[in-house]
């Protein structure tokens, strides 16, 4: 005889249509295997970064860039911690790491 | 000292012409350095608050003032932060003054509509006996109370106070402590009498005559066209002329041409203009003859914060010719003949008279070098760049003659310093309203006035009629 009666045939039947740049589902599994490593290290040095900013010790941080506090600090014989700095050297130019936590907002 | 030499020659004048012309040579400058390094400004950026400069200075004065403590309170004496205070038990705190005082003009009072309040006009002091002193450190901050003077203390300035906190939360201070004279390194012994010159506030472009006369005369003399041999001789060991700020004057500042309507400005030049090249001519004249450094003051153009830019060369473009015209910035610092020089033109000497109850200038400067800090109202009334990195009117080394310029009147002292520092202070007159002007003597450290006065004995008649000035 037919096929038992299932109650999804009641409902309307559509088709999934396939994304504007032909991405698909089964594209976000790879990128899902990169991000994981990355986020962690950064996330443990912009950490240790904002840690540096809010250490008291070394003076304000608002207004100058962490490079700049950090060799300030130096020069007064503040002894600031050297994991900063190195933190600081491997990522030049990257404005979540060189600037204060605050630089986003106005003075 | 400079008459007395001056004296000792034979007089020449109204005598006839003779065949050799008797030629002096000026004294040559063995040894210049110019040391006001770190208050030229490179890049400037004013995207910062003055927090970092109040944070480094404590900083970088921490360690004097622990020093000075163990040193007046005896070794044993804790010197702890305001977090780590227990009530009544006596320990030393270091950290910044603030004085509150009603008085203080403040922009917010003034523009705020709900107090309706018509802006205050100037006064010449702000202080007022309800003054409250306030000591913050890096953290915390806490009230004042007991043996301290409320009315000499200004904003800015750090010292160590030992006393105990009381359980209303004020601070009962027993005895406080500044940082006292930096360490000094002696000058060498010279041989022979140089003269260094300091002449403050020239006021050109204010419109009288007589100071014009004045310093014609000052010039003349400095240059060896005037007196006789003895003087000439005299103005030959004059090594150096500073120009201590206020060059222009206070009526050259007018901005009423800017509310006018432009038809009715069309024409008319600022009155800095006129000022300006009359300068040009002076400094031609001096800087022909003698090294002449120019500090600029409070009225000059260039830059209103502290420190100031030296003024720009194109200004003065008959002058700047010769190689010994210098144009230097405000707080002014060098080495002369080994005697090293600090000075400035006024403007924080005159900022603390206004906030505090000490009267005398020459007390003001000697206040400023025991406090270790040229101008400690700095950020507060007084413009300042904002720096972060150092505050650099921390005298890191004692000065031998330290002098600042526009007071209302001469005055000279030698201080003695806790480690045997000797410090010459001078407070160089007004020239425009005194003209008065300085001599030092390099090789004694000893500071005489010397007067250009025209007309003195007819003001007082003039006066009588109502036609003096």
């Amino acid at each position: 005889m037919g096929r038992k009666r299932l109650i999804t045939d009641s409902y309307p039947v559509v088709k999934r249509r396939e994304g504007p740049a032909g991405h698909s589902k089964g594209e976000l599994a790879p990128e899902l295997g990169e991000e994981p490593q990355p986020p962690d290290e950064d996330e443990a040095e912009l950490q240790l970064l904002r840690q540096f900013d809010l250490a008291w010790q070394y003076g304000p941080c608002t207004g100058i860039t962490r490079l700049q506090r950090w060799c300030r600090a130096k020069q007064l014989g503040l002894e600031p911690p050297p994991e900063v700095w190195q933190v600081l050297k491997t990522h030049p130019g990257d404005p979540r790491f060189q600037c204060s936590l605050w630089h986003l907002y106005p003075l | 000292m400079f008459s007395e030499q001056a004296a000792q020659r034979a007089h020449t004048l109204l005598s006839p012409p003779s065949a050799n012309n008797a030629t002096f040579a000026r004294v040559s400058v063995a040894t210049y350095t110019n040391s006001s390094q770190p208050f030229r400004l490179g890049e400037r950026s004013f995207n910062r608050q003055y927090a970092h400069i109040y944070a480094t200075r404590l900083i970088q004065m921490r360690p004097f003032l622990e020093n000075r403590a163990q040193e007046r309170w005896g070794s044993g004496v804790e010197v702890k932060k305001l977090c780590e205070l227990q009530p009544g038990e006596k320990c030393c705190v270091v950290g910044t003054l603030f004085k509150a005082m009603p008085l203080q003009p403040s922009i917010l009072r003034e523009i705020s509509e709900e107090h309706n309040l018509l802006p205050q006009p100037p006064r010449s002091k702000y202080i007022h006996p309800d003054d409250e002193l306030v000591l913050e450190d890096e953290l915390q901050r806490i009230k004042l109370k007991g043996t301290i003077d409320v009315s000499k203390l200004v904003t800015g300035t750090v010292l160590a106070v030992f006393g105990s906190v009381r359980d209303d939360g004020k601070f009962l201070v027993e005895d406080h402590c500044f940082a006292d004279l930096a360490p000094q390194k002696p000058a060498p012994p010279l041989d022979t009498d140089r003269f260094v010159l300091l002449v403050s506030g020239l006021g050109l472009g204010g419109g009288g005559g007589e100071s014009l006369l004045g310093t014609q005369l000052l010039v003349d003399v400095v240059t060896g066209q005037l007196g006789d041999e003895g003087e000439q001789c005299s103005a030959a060991h004059v090594s150096r002329v500073i120009l201590a700020g206020n060059l222009l004057s206070h009526s050259t500042q007018s901005r009423d041409s800017i509310n006018k309507a432009k038809y009715l400005t069309k024409k008319t030049q600022a009155a800095s203009v006129e000022a300006v090249k009359m300068l040009d001519e002076i400094l031609l004249q001096l800087s022909a003859s003698v090294p002449v450094d120019v500090m600029p003051g409070e009225f000059d153009p260039t830059n209103y914060t502290l420190p100031q830019q030296p003024l720009h060369p194109c200004m003065f473009p008959l002058a700047t010719a010769y190689s010994t015209l210098q144009l230097v910035t405000n707080p002014y610092q060098a080495t002369i003949d080994g005697v090293r020089f600090l000075g400035t033109s006024g403007q924080n000497v005159s900022d603390i008279f206004r906030y505090s109850s000490m009267e005398d200038h020459l007390e003001i400067l000697e206040w400023t070098l025991r406090v270790r800090h040229i101008s400690p109202t700095a950020p507060d009334t007084l413009g300042c760049y904002p720096f972060y990195k150092t505050d650099p009117f921390i005298f890191a080394e004692c000065p031998h003659v330290y002098f600042c310029g526009s007071t209302p009147s001469f005055g000279s002292k030698i201080i003695q310093g806790p480690e045997d520092q000797k410090v010459l202070l001078v407070t160089v007159p007004d020239f425009s309203a005194t003209q008065t002007a300085c001599l030092v003597n390099l090789r004694s450290l000893a500071c005489q006035p010397i007067s250009f006065s025209g007309f003195g004995a007819e003001d007082d008649d003039l006066g009588g009629l109502g036609l003096g000035p």
